[in-house]
């Protein structure tokens, strides 16, 4: 039975497969167990739009608040961490102690961006000249994108995207296309833990919609 | 679907991490239409060896930096260089270990020593890349082409193998294997050994394995990559220092990981403030 492989756009989770899709495999066995979508620009641009339009609400919300969703998060990724290990070693094929560890070492990112409160505070100088004070603070970019390798299906985007959103920044994160499930499956454990629609969304694909891409006139 | 992610006007930053030719293709086109870049390539790690490292230790963490998620690390140590009399000590032991690695299904209960590589087409590679080592000259002293498994016969496996004799202008020591394939490279002296590893394009991860501090911190000191092990054979930052590659193994200024991951992910405002009104509420005054 394959294994479903959905995009997540604006809060919502969909499968699509108008644009063609790509066999995963399991390599130990050498048996497909999912398809996974080719997404054109469209589907793209959509994503895209929908992390623009959460980024207001989420980089004003308060960064210890945004700390909590990572607090939960990571208590949720534990509870889980059987299933998450298995996901990793069926579609990549490393060893269950392998893709343990590189489990764990995603979620101590997610500890990280935990401590977010604290990383962004800034400087200050008073009177600086006479009458002035100075200070910096550390803003949130906008729509971030994660693009990830096959090795670690996992741990990579774990390097970045609780990070870019604990920054306050909205994202559109693009798994391999050879490894795409464990993303679907942490992303869903992502939004258990609360996290508001188009905040973080998820696309597919490959080589396949790069030549529509790169004409799209946008 | 990489271009059009880098294209779309609302992105802000792009991180990639994959091979090297796209890493540097993401980074030129994503900054070309004004987006932050971070992207990590791919690698050559090389694990130096000296006369006086721990026999079993060091044999230990070389089959596990070589063959651990079957070679497809960007930090894998994919070519071990021995110095001196090292090649002797360390070899045969290296080799019985490698022999040694039972591959098989990882998706079953029972777990094998090591999984199959990510494709058929990339098993292919992997022993294309050892068989054009053999034909310029080097020698497969553990060879895991011919493994057989037999209750996954369909699986992409290799077995792992290590390659002697390696110098620095075959195809296989310039090329990323990323499968489960140890070069080594005898060497006279520390020397000889730092510049092998500095003539390399790349600059992912580097290691040591000594008993002498002063080797060692020779080694730290002259060694051309960012992330370095001592007695270490997989020196992979933790989330709260940054993934620091060099040179074609990263295309950007500011990595993922830690501290330069906030500076990536934010942009820095300075406020410079002043109130007029002479003296009021001046809390000084009493």
């Amino acid at each position: 039975m394959m294994i479903p492989c959905p995009i997540f756009l604006g809060g919502e989770w969909r499968e699509i497969q108008n644009n063609g899709t790509s066999p995963v495999y399991n390599p130990s066995r050498g048996e497909v167990i999912a398809q996974v979508p080719m997404c054109g620009a469209d589907v793209v641009n959509e994503a895209v739009e929908a992390a623009a339009a959460a980024f207001p609400a989420w980089r004003d919300t308060p960064p210890v608040e945004r700390a909590r969703l990572f607090f939960r998060y990571r208590q949720l990724i534990e509870e889980n961490f059987d299933r998450i290990c298995q996901s990793v070693t069926r579609e990549h094929g490393k060893t269950l102690a392998e893709a343990r560890g590189s489990v764990y070492r995603g979620i101590e990112n997610i500890e990280y961006a935990c401590g977010i409160p604290t990383l962004l505070m800034g400087d200050t100088l008073e009177n600086l000249a006479r009458g002035v004070d100075c200070e910096t603070m550390r803003q949130p970019l906008g729509v971030c994108v994660g693009i990830t390798p096959f090795n670690f299906p996992a741990m990579v985007p774990m390097w970045m995207f609780p990070l870019a959103l604990a920054c306050g920044n909205t994202f559109v994160l693009k798994p391999s296309e050879k490894v795409p499930l464990t993303v679907v499956l942490i992303i869903e454990l992502l939004e258990k833990a609360g996290l508001p629609k188009g905040v973080l969304n998820v696309v597919h694909g490959g080589r396949e919609c790069v030549d529509a891409l790169l004409t799209h006139p946008k | 679907m990489r271009r059009c992610v880098a294209y779309a006007s609302k992105v802000k930053a792009l991180s990639f991490v994959g091979s090297t030719p796209i890493a540097k293709y993401i980074y030129e086109t994503g900054t070309r239409h004004g987006k932050r870049v971070q992207a990590n390539g791919g690698a050559k790690n090389y694990i130096v060896v000296m006369p006086d490292a721990d026999v079993r230790n060091t044999v230990e963490a070389l089959s596990m930096a070589a063959f651990g998620c079957a070679g497809e690390r960007c930090m894998a140590g994919s070519t071990a260089i021995t110095v001196g009399k090292a090649a002797d000590r360390v070899l045969p032991s290296l080799v019985e270990a490698a022999r040694s690695i039972r591959v098989g299904p990882t998706d079953a209960e029972a777990q094998p020593d090591m999984g199959p590589v990510i494709t058929a087409q990339h098993r292919e590679r992997v022993m294309s890349l050892v068989a054009t080592g053999e034909k310029e000259g080097a020698k497969v002293i553990a060879d895991g082409r011919g493994v057989r498994v037999a209750d996954a016969p369909n699986g992409f496996y290799i077995g792992a193998t290590i390659v002697d004799g390696i110098r620095d202008e075959m195809t296989i020591a310039r090329e990323e294997v990323f499968g489960p394939v140890l070069n080594v490279m005898r060497m006279e002296d520390l020397d000889h050994a730092i510049e092998v590893a500095n003539k390399s394009a790349y600059g992912n991860g580097v290691a040591i394995f000594t008993s002498s501090g002063k080797a060692a911190r020779e080694f730290k000191h002259r060694v051309k990559a960012g992330m370095v092990g001592i007695n270490v054979g997989v020196p992979a930052t933790m989330a709260m220092f940054p993934f620091t590659g060099w040179d074609e193994s990263f295309y950007g200024d500011l990595h993922i990981q830690g501290k330069e991951g906030v500076q990536f992910y934010t942009q820095q405002k300075v406020v410079t403030t002043r109130w007029f009104g002479d003296g009021v509420g001046d809390v000084w005054k009493k």
